[in-house]
């Protein structure tokens, strides 16, 4: 279970994961995949797969867990929510994530 | 600068591994939730897209793209899922099983083989765990020690050993094991059972499962009619209730009542004990404690002193407590004590015996593993096309490695299963096999050592016959073999060279151990036609005792057995009837400790020492013991007035080598007025010499024998009663039980048996080993010979094409026949000559197992490498018939 140099991406998609369960509440993979697609404006077009993984990861880590439950289109579907540690991660999580975007902006931001 | 990433801590992984593990157990019904989450997701995403208009079709395509590879986010979500090393090895394990239930020949040949190997190893490891590795049944055995000199302390020692010694924490002393009649419950029996100093049970640390132990005031006598009964003799008698305490018991006619129960398993001193009675001292009597010599010592060592260290100090109080006897001591007495752990002292000189077996029987699993690394090979080659295309695929070296291990693991834990099976049930056959005084019998047992070690064994045997085929396969050289279209590394290009050194080997092991077994045989042989020095034919003995107490009333106890005799004789069938006081090869001797005239002796010296038998004047006649000089016992000898005794030629020849010892006296030191004066008035006198015999074993030396009339003062309760008869030990038995009590109703009748059955019992241990080892050097031989013909029908078969070929230039058929016969021969040449070296060298590790031949024997050594070769001849006999049987045509077109 080494790290790989993926892990900087990865942990981008697991951050909007958790974000959005934090903001949306439980919702199901589609869901999270949309509303990911949406919150980027489209920008970011990720296949809709990749979801999935990062979903079992965190799940195994016991940041969220799932649910098979019924969409409002009343179709079977599992819902993830997020847990207890996952909602105390998401705040380290963030202030990592402002650390290194704030460390990139420094290098992006021409000097005056 | 250091960028920290979202990463996971130490719980994270934590629980990320426990959830990858708990997945193994559910990934069918986790796939199958998988997929209807994928399904559910296209299923959402087709519907948003048919509301935004798009046709059926487009919609589901639309979503199905926007999705990406399904397969493929499967694949990654099912590594990420489970343990990927862990599926490997599962993929492995099913692929192996596969394997071999393909070949099932070669399956059941190397699981049979391996388990044959290991069951043996695991059935002589079950005896050593049992007999030498298990704790005994007390707490902290391992401060228990005995202590001991080649004979027995009186009482009084045993006390001053207590008063002086600090070595120990308790300290006691416990006397013989020897059988007593034993009445008060139901009818009079003969039992077992042994005096112990009343502290013997905190000495040992148990506790009784039921009553009470001796207290202190047992020791005194008068207090001391009370008795401790071992757990399985409480059980039997009194079927386990707890009535028993308080019960009276008569032991050799003294009553006593019965305290407390031994707790189970506790076998003390010996495993037939089934009593044991306090050792009491005769209140304010200086004379009495220094008396009977019957005890031996048995201390619990203080925490930090080691057995070595009690043993200095035992010698050192040697010479300052000799002075508190009230007689003067030979200095020699007791001058060497040995303090041995208690473990080690109850398993004695078994432990060199299971050592050498075990050494035979690990031989015979290497010769196993030789066997299966070589079948392993054979195989091997017929998948090196199979191995060449996965390495030329780009399987890693070490894949193909673990994946042979694997299958290798695979037999080792079949065999390692079915070897246990196979100890499990040979184990009753093996506990038969041991002589009846091994040490510990009753608790051969399969504990949870034996499991380990069969485990330990079979995935060490697996990596060792796995390795030399797994690393073979995986060398480079294999990718010459695709080059190289059919032609084979194993087959040709090396020649077999590996499997033939490994055949090699097997068959010199096969000769380590089969001619250890053959030396062991010839001893053995050799012992059968050692003449005891005495005739054994139509010979029955019985063992007649009368109560202990019986004696008291001078001259009833020589009656009584006179008057046994007349009566027996007369009896339908037997011819004849005498009486001795010990019979000859049973470890029960009377020890004769005199002074000879001429042999002057300083009180601090010892006296001289022969083995003393009390018989009725016709044992000589009985036990065919000729006379060589003066004349031999008559009945009027049994007055006493005569003083004649008769000694063996040995005796004399040592005494009086060059005078005649007719005439000589003798004294015995109990005789004696004091240490080392000799009164020839009081002394015996010799009347004859007779031939000598092997009384003690069939393989000791002739030892100083003195016959003695059956005297009113030298009178016992207990004598062996000795029966010509044509009737055999099971019918006479009958006539014993009804004759003996006839005479005197108290009197008991045991241990009915032939001389024969005695004389043969002292060799059992020597008869054990040597089944056991022509056992395993059997076993050697017949996977040996597997191994020989697997290796030469795997040769003739990897030549037919060349055999054909010779054929076709003009090769006659007995040509090929004894071609292959000789490479056999040459093998088996080569490895005995080789086993034979290691032999030489091992032999004389066996010395002390051998009786009277030399441990490298011709005649073995002769005769091993000829079985050898015969063997050789006869595996590759139907290899050798098939090859000459070759049809040219055929072998030339195959392929």
């Amino acid at each position: 279970m080494g790290e790989t140099k993926s892990d900087v991406l990865q942990g981008t998609l697991d951050l909007m994961v958790l974000k959005t369960l934090e903001s949306m509440g439980p919702l199901h993979g589609y869901g999270i995949a949309r509303r990911i697609e949406q919150v980027s404006d489209n920008a970011l077009s990720l296949n809709q797969g990749t979801i999935y993984p990062a979903l079992l990861r965190l799940e195994q880590r016991g940041w969220i867990k799932s649910e098979w439950g019924l969409s409002d289109t009343n179709r079977r579907a599992k819902f993830y929510s997020l847990s207890r540690i996952g909602r105390r991660q998401i705040e380290m999580e963030t202030e990592n994530w402002e650390r290194v975007a704030a460390t990139m902006a420094r290098f992006l931001t021409p000097s005056q | 600068m250091h960028i920290q990433l979202p990463s996971q801590n130490t719980m994270d992984r934590f629980r990320t591994l426990r959830n990858r593990i708990a997945s193994l157990f559910s990934a069918r019904k986790l796939d199958a939730d998988l997929e209807e989450e994928l399904r559910s997701h296209i299923d959402l995403a087709t519907e948003e897209n048919l509301n935004r208009g798009l046709s059926p079709s487009e919609a589901r395509t639309a979503a199905l793209r926007r999705f990406g590879g399904v397969t493929q986010i499967q694949e990654t979500y099912r590594k990420q899922r489970g343990l990927p090393a862990f599926e490997v090895v599962n993929r492995d394990l099913r692929f192996g099983l596969r394997q071999l239930y393909k070949s099932p020949g070669f399956a059941i040949t190397a699981v049979l083989t391996l388990a044959l190997g290991v069951g043996a190893n695991t059935a002589i490891f079950t005896l050593i765990d049992s007999i030498v590795l298990r704790p005994l049944p007390f707490p902290h055995q391992d401060r228990l020690v005995t202590v001991t000199t080649g004979g027995f302390f009186p009482k009084g020692w045993i006390r001053a050993l207590q008063q002086n010694s600090t070595s120990f924490t308790s300290l006691s002393g416990y006397g013989r094991n020897t059988e007593s009649n034993v009445t008060g419950t139901n009818s009079a029996e003969r039992v077992f059972g042994s005096s112990v100093t009343t502290n013997t049970f905190d000495t040992l640390g148990i506790h009784p499962a039921l009553g009470s132990f001796f207290t202190s005031d047992n020791a005194i006598q008068g207090e001391d009619n009370v008795v401790v009964l071992s757990y399985g003799y409480w059980r039997d008698r009194f079927a386990g209730s707890s009535d028993a305490i308080g019960r009276i018991i008569r032991i050799d006619g003294v009553s006593r009542r019965i305290l407390g129960v031994m707790p189970p398993g506790v076998q003390f001193p010996d495993a037939d004990t089934r009593f044991v009675i306090p050792v009491a001292f005769k209140g304010g009597d200086p004379i009495d404690p220094w008396f009977n010599f019957d005890l031996e010592g048995i201390g619990r060592l203080k925490d930090g002193v080691s057995p070595a260290s009690a043993q200095a100090e035992q010698r050192r109080l040697h010479n300052q407590l000799l002075p508190l006897f009230p007689w003067r001591m030979p200095d020699i007495w007791d001058s060497n004590p040995s303090v041995t752990s208690l473990l080690d002292a109850v398993v004695g000189d078994t432990r060199p015996k299971l050592v050498l077996l075990f050494a035979a029987v690990s031989l015979v699993l290497l010769i196993a593993c030789a066997n299966v690394a070589n079948l392993m090979l054979a195989k091997a080659a017929s998948r090196e096309r199979e191995m060449a295309i996965r390495s030329a695929l780009g399987a890693a070296r070490k894949r193909i490695v673990s994946q042979l291990l694997i299958e290798s693991l695979l037999i080792g834990a079949l065999a390692g299963i079915t070897g246990l099976g196979v100890a499990y049930a040979s184990l009753r056959g093996l506990t038969l096999i041991l002589p009846s005084d091994t040490p510990r019998l009753g608790d051969i047992g399969l504990h949870w050592h034996v499991f380990l070690f069969a485990g330990i064994a079979s995935v060490l045997t697996s990596i060792l016959f796995g390795l030399v085929p797994a690393l073979k396969m995986s060398s480079p050289d294999l990718q010459n073999t695709l080059r190289s279209g059919s032609l084979s590394v194993i087959g040709k290009g090396a020649k077999f060279r590996v499997s033939m050194a490994l055949v090699i080997g097997q068959i010199a092991l096969s000769v380590v151990v089969i001619t250890t077994a053959g030396l062991l045989l010839r001893s053995l042989y050799g012992l059968s036609h050692v003449n005891p020095g005495f005739t054994t034919a139509r010979v029955v003995t019985a063992e007649v005792a009368l109560d202990a107490s019986a004696c008291q009333q001078h001259g009833h106890c020589q009656a009584f057995f006179q008057q046994l005799v007349r009566q027996l004789r007369g009896d339908a069938g037997i011819e004849d009837a005498a009486v001795v006081s010990t019979l000859p090869m049973t470890g029960n001797n009377f020890n004769y400790i005199y002074d000879a005239e001429g042999y002057p002796r300083d009180p601090i010296q010892g006296a001289k020492l022969a083995t003393g038998r009390n018989i009725s004047a016709n044992y000589f006649s009985f036990m065919g013991l000729r006379l060589l000089q003066g004349r031999l016992l008559t009945d009027s000898d049994e007055t006493g007035t005569s003083r004649a005794v008769v000694i063996s030629q040995h005796m004399a020849q040592s005494l009086w080598p060059n005078h005649n010892p007719i005439g000589k006296h003798i004294l015995s030191v109990g005789d004696e007025t004091g240490p080392g004066i000799f009164n020839p008035e009081k002394a015996s006198i010799i009347v004859g010499v007779v031939s000598n015999t092997h009384h003690d074993a069939l393989q000791s030396t002739f030892g100083d024998e003195v016959y003695l009339p059956v005297l009113q003062k030298t009178e016992t309760s207990v004598m062996n009663i000795l029966i010509r008869s044509e009737l055999p030990a099971s019918q006479l038995t009958p006539i014993l039980r009804n004759t003996v009590p006839s005479v005197d109703p108290s009197a008991l009748v045991t241990h009915v048996r032939s001389l024969d059955q005695i004389v043969a019992s002292s060799v059992s241990s020597t008869r054990a080993l040597t089944v056991l080892l022509l056992g395993f050097g059997a076993l050697a031989l017949g996977v040996g010979v597997i191994g020989v013909y697997s290796l030469i029908a795997y040769i003739v078969n990897w030549r037919t094409r060349e055999i054909g070929i010779r054929l076709a230039l003009g090769a006659s058929r007995w040509e090929i026949l004894t071609h292959i016969l000789k490479q056999s021969m040459a093998l088996s040449i080569m490895g005995s000559f080789a086993g034979l070296v290691v032999a030489m060298a091992a032999a004389r590790l066996l010395k002390s197992f051998l009786f009277e031949i030399n441990p490298i024997d011709p005649l073995t050594f002769c005769a091993v490498p000829i079985l050898m070769l015969l063997l050789a001849i006869i595996a590759a006999w139907i290899p050798a018939r098939r090859a000459a049987s070759v049809d040219p045509m055929n072998a030339l077109r195959a392929d």
